[in-house]
């Protein structure tokens, strides 16, 4: 008997002549039991389709464009800082005509809603995909 | 190809046909059992983990991506859930029921009934005396043949460490086995 643990290929040998242990025969109906009390899961769909992430992303975009725009027409002596921006982005767009009246306030709200969405988004887009990625 | 038939069973089962999870129950529970076993000693203790093991991977089932094959992502859950049970378990020790039935799924011929059920016990008995933890990286390695790279996406475990812990755990085994030949047949 000793020589059949003589070498290691021997041992390996057993270790697969033993096999795979084998659950209880009713383990399968178990499961497939439990599994109704359980969601049934579904394929996952994103909070935002690509075409809404494709207008969010020229928004943002267009938006740099006119800031950039007001900026390199501003003048030297102009205020500075945020509140020198939204005066002048304000007043680009008095100057365009919008038949909506837009002023510095409601300018600066609009700019902070979609920079928020984009942010609230883009940190919601991070939390979905490591959370799918480190499942379980 | 049964990474192929895995993934073609998943789109079915997100596509509302429930039942064929059990298709995959069914393929891979036996590796999965042996997974918990090695770690529990406690037949009950792993049929209960790879019973919540495999609920937790159908609940997640959207969230599978097919950067590793669904076998390696399933025994990985069956070895944390196996792991978490046996933080929260006291040990326990080896059922010699367990052992007994271990011993008779061998597919040695009848003749041979006496030596198989001698080598089986001094090999269980032998794995009982190796961290749970190499026994799990000798069964994926011999019993599954699993590679390196899925013994580490299993355990978590860096490759090299895996590597070396494979090396020490077959070294000892084979000790292991030696001495306790020795003493029962000197």
């Amino acid at each position: 008997m000793k020589e059949l643990f003589d070498n290691e290929d021997e041992i390996l040998g057993l270790v697969r002549k033993q096999g795979l242990l084998k659950p209880s025969a009713d383990f399968t109906s178990r499961v497939m039991q439990s599994l109704e009390e359980a969601k049934a899961p579904s394929a996952y769909v994103p909070l935002l389709s690509r075409k809404a992430w494709m207008i969010l992303i020229a928004g943002i975009v267009l938006l740099t464009v006119v800031c950039w725009q007001v900026l390199s027409q501003s003048a030297v002596n102009e205020p500075t800082g945020l509140t020198g921006l939204f005066e002048r982005i304000g007043s680009y767009f008095k100057e365009i005509d919008f038949s909506l009246k837009f002023d510095a306030n409601a300018l600066l709200i609009i700019t902070l809603a979609i920079i928020s969405m984009g942010v609230l988004l883009s940190i919601d887009l991070w939390f979905s995909n490591n959370r799918r990625g480190n499942a379980i | 190809m049964i990474q192929h038939e895995d993934n073609q069973v998943i789109q079915r089962i997100l596509a509302g046909n429930v039942r064929e999870y059990e298709i995959l129950v069914n393929r891979h529970k036996d590796l999965a059992f042996t997974i918990a076993y090695r770690l529990l000693n406690n037949r009950e203790d792993a049929e209960e983990a790879i019973q919540d093991a495999f609920v937790k991977a159908y609940r997640s089932l959207a969230g599978f991506r097919k950067d590793s094959s669904f076998s390696t992502w399933l025994y990985r859950i069956v070895y944390n859930t196996a792991i978490s049970m046996k933080r929260i378990k006291k040990p326990v020790f080896q059922n010699i029921d367990d052992m007994h039935s271990l011993s008779e799924q061998s597919d040695l011929p009848k003749y041979d009934f006496d030596a198989r059920s001698e080598r089986n016990q001094i090999l269980e008995r032998a794995m009982l005396r190796i961290p749970e933890e190499d026994r799990v990286l000798i069964t994926l390695y011999y019993l599954n043949e699993s590679g390196i790279d899925e013994i580490h996406g299993i355990t978590g475990l860096s490759k090299s460490n895996v590597k070396v812990k494979l090396f020490r755990a077959r070294k000892k085994l084979q000790e292991l086995v030696s001495q306790m030949t020795e003493k029962t047949y000197m």
